[in-house]
């Protein structure tokens, strides 16, 4: 056996390095099909709550998805002033006297419905003046900058011009934008732009096809799920939640039938939720 | 070495096939978008209303009376079709081709002594609900209303109110000196108008009893000496009900028909609410003002009234039997007429705002009270359907007096009475199980 061993050190090695490249094949293509089977079902419900909102969106191009420290920002006001109320210990603050914290966020929350308007009209000012005021630990967090016009950032009616705005984001100072109204900014990764956009697109559609008889009930809701084939075509439509009223699901499923789901939808699930 | 050559080779085959291997899987539609739509517009959904059968006129009437009581909320666009037979599938699914969303198709049964409904989702060819339906009485229009209020929650989720009942008074000598006041029954629609009381007196206020198989009509009669409470049926017998001195009027039954309350001044100046049940007789209210207009709940257990007590004006009240407990639903201005849907548990009033009577509901759960007309007519003496989707009230202005009907779903408004005639004091019968026939 010693003898046959020593004798054939070359066909061990190669042994060797036969595993090892079989290990980093199998590795590669373990990663490649992780990535390839990835889904974006959570970025576009995080679009499908920012659609609500009035937030604005700035586009983060370079990124598929927001990064955490961006992702931090989005949702409606409240969730916002909540994550800022628990961001702002990070800052030093100690949020524990909580009459000034009240006074604080009330502060925040008025200055938030006139932040366009402050980052508009007044030069350097920072927008929350009161709570500056009331609150001086908050002067820790305001930023003494404020976002160039360049950078403007995209309010949600005008998503038509997204894109426009995706190409020059080099220019945005996201720091700073993210400072200066933390409350109603938020980032957004091109994938989650493209889930936005997708969501626009069949809302859009189902909108034109779906005409319900008035009078129903205010409170029904239907869940149709439709797997949409590569050529565009429906494979299947699926009522995953019935309103219990026959006239308004059966209405809704005939707009599912009708509707021409955009390009972006094709080989996808779409989940639609009808509401009265 | 060869080895190495040859599981190289595999590794290889490997990769050109990874793409067929795992492409496909990422094809699939594993990603998932979620939409939420609202309803931005409203449109009627389209219903096919097929009659199964050669040439049978019988059946065709039904179909038409059908086809007219479910596209009577204006919620539905109904068509008629006549087949011999439902050969196929495809028999059922061309009309999905045709518009029709869904599909009734009726026909005569256990030779001709019953009807046959089915149900079809179109899209599918798939029945969706189907029964039989007895033929009671003589009455196509009746048949075909049992057919309606059998398909109507199926098709909505609630309930319909085609075999019901309204009635009301109106003048028929009005330009005469002496002008009577006679008691009318209509459909829910109010078609089919007949005459049920014809005395040359002044006959007011009808009221139905709550008991949904035997339909008994109560109204106040003018006399010489007092407006008594009077009973008729659906062939015309009369009795009389309450016959106290002053006024007999209004009354109101639970909805187990046990408990029955009215008002009756009882040749005091004001008017008091009594309660009969099982023989007993009993004054519920002892005061100084007017209680008028009762309206129980389906136990029994509460009512609901008018009364000028507290602040002269006139508010609606809530009494609790068990307590004799009187809680004031209305504080400020005037409120009046109040009327109970028992099941959807609202209160629909009318109430004076800028010195017109409108429509108001009160909901019992979220304590709201939510106005319901907005025009320039006085609205009063409002009934609920018993399905509570439509409200019948007279509308009046100037002189004339006319009946109509909202739709608290669509809010559609109608008159159901001409222009020309003078109409008042509507009320709804509860939905019956056989259509009553009025033979008087």
């Amino acid at each position: 056996m010693l003898l046959w061993r020593q004798s054939r050190p070359k066909q061990r090695f190669f042994l060797e390095l036969l595993l090892m490249s079989c290990g980093m094949h199998l590795c590669a293509l373990a990663l490649l099909f992780m990535t390839l089977r990835s889904n974006s079902t959570h970025h576009v419900k995080v679009m499908s709550s920012l659609a609500q909102s009035d937030a604005r969106v700035v586009v983060l191009p370079f990124h598929k998805v927001a990064p955490t420290k961006f992702a931090s920002n989005r949702g409606s006001s409240k969730a916002a002033s909540q994550r800022v109320a628990t961001a702002e210990p990070q800052g030093g603050i100690n949020l524990s006297a909580s009459p000034q914290r009240k006074k604080a966020e009330k502060a925040k929350t008025a200055s938030v419905k006139k932040t366009a308007k402050v980052t508009k009209t007044k030069k350097q000012k920072p927008p929350i003046k009161l709570a500056e005021k009331k609150v001086p630990q908050l002067k820790k967090i305001e930023p003494k900058k404020i976002e160039p016009k360049k950078s403007e950032p995209v309010t949600q009616p005008e998503l038509a011009a997204l894109p426009v705005i995706a190409a020059q984001p080099a220019t945005v100072p996201l720091a700073t934008a993210l400072d200066v109204q933390s409350h109603d900014i938020v980032y957004v990764g091109q994938e989650e732009l493209d889930a936005m956009q997708l969501q626009e697109k069949i809302q859009h559609e189902v909108a034109q096809h779906w005409k319900p008889p008035c009078g129903l009930g205010d409170d029904l809701t239907c869940l149709i799920a439709v797997m949409v084939n590569w050529d565009g075509t429906i494979e299947s439509i699926t009522m995953q939640q019935q309103s219990g009223v026959l006239a308004y699901d059966v209405s809704a499923r005939s707009a599912v039938r009708a509707m021409q789901f955009p390009r972006a939808a094709y080989g996808k699930e779409i989940v639609i939720t009808f509401k009265q | 070495m060869t080895t190495y050559i040859r599981l190289h080779t595999l590794l290889g085959l490997l990769w050109l096939t990874a793409p067929t291997l795992i492409v496909p899987a990422s094809q699939a539609p594993a990603e998932k978008v979620t939409v939420n739509v609202a309803a931005q517009e409203h449109a009627q959904l389209k219903l096919a209303v097929v009659a199964v059968g050669p040439g049978d006129a019988e059946l065709h009437d039904v179909v038409e009376q059908v086809k007219h009581d479910l596209s009577f909320s204006g919620q539905f666009d109904v068509g008629v079709r006549c087949v011999e037979h439902v050969h196929a599938k495809n028999s059922i699914t061309d009309l999905a081709d045709e518009g029709y969303l869904l599909a009734l198709f009726i026909s005569t049964h256990d030779r001709g002594h019953a009807f046959d409904w089915r149900l079809y989702d179109t899209a599918f060819g798939s029945m969706i609900k189907g029964k039989h339906t007895k033929k009671h009485g003589t009455l196509v229009r009746g048949w075909a209303h049992t057919i309606a209020d059998a398909v109507w929650p199926e098709l909505t989720g609630q309930p319909g109110c085609f075999s019901s009942k309204i009635a009301y008074c109106k003048e028929v000598n009005p330009t005469g000196k002496k002008r009577h006041t006679n008691i009318f029954v209509a459909d829910y629609d109010g078609s089919n108008e007949q005459r049920l009381i014809k005395t040359p007196t002044v006959n007011l206020a009808p009221r139905w009893n709550a008991d949904p198989s035997n339909p008994i009509l109560f109204y106040s009669e003018g006399t010489n000496a007092n407006i008594r409470l009077m009973h008729v049926t659906m062939d015309g017998r009369r009795g009389i009900a309450s016959n106290f001195d002053g006024i007999n009027m209004l009354p109101a039954f639970s909805g187990d028909g046990k408990k029955v309350v009215y008002c009756a001044s009882r040749g005091h100046g004001t008017c008091q609410l009594y309660l009969y049940e099982t023989g007993n007789f009993k004054r519920i209210t002892n005061n100084q003002g007017n209680n008028i207009a009762p309206t129980m709940s389906r136990d029994g257990d509460y009512m609901y009234f008018c009364s000028d007590v507290p602040s002269g004006k006139p508010q609606i009240m809530r009494y609790e039997f068990a307590t004799a407990t009187c809680t004031p639903i209305t504080t400020s201005g005037h409120n009046f007429c109040p009327h109970y849907h028992q099941a959807r548990g609202k209160v629909v009033y009318s109430k004076l705002v800028k010195g017109v009577a409108q429509l108001f509901v009160y909901d019992e759960a979220t304590k709201d009270h939510k106005q319901l007309t907005y025009d320039a007519c006085n609205k009063d003496e409002c009934c609920w359907s018993p399905c509570g989707t439509h409200i019948i009230f007279s509308v009046e202005k100037g002189a004339s007096s006319r009946l109509a009907m909202l739709n608290v779903r669509t809010n559609e408004q109608r008159f159901i009475t001409a222009a020309n005639e003078h109409c008042s004091y509507p009320t709804w019968s509860p939905l019956y199980m056989n259509f009553p026939v009025i033979t008087s």
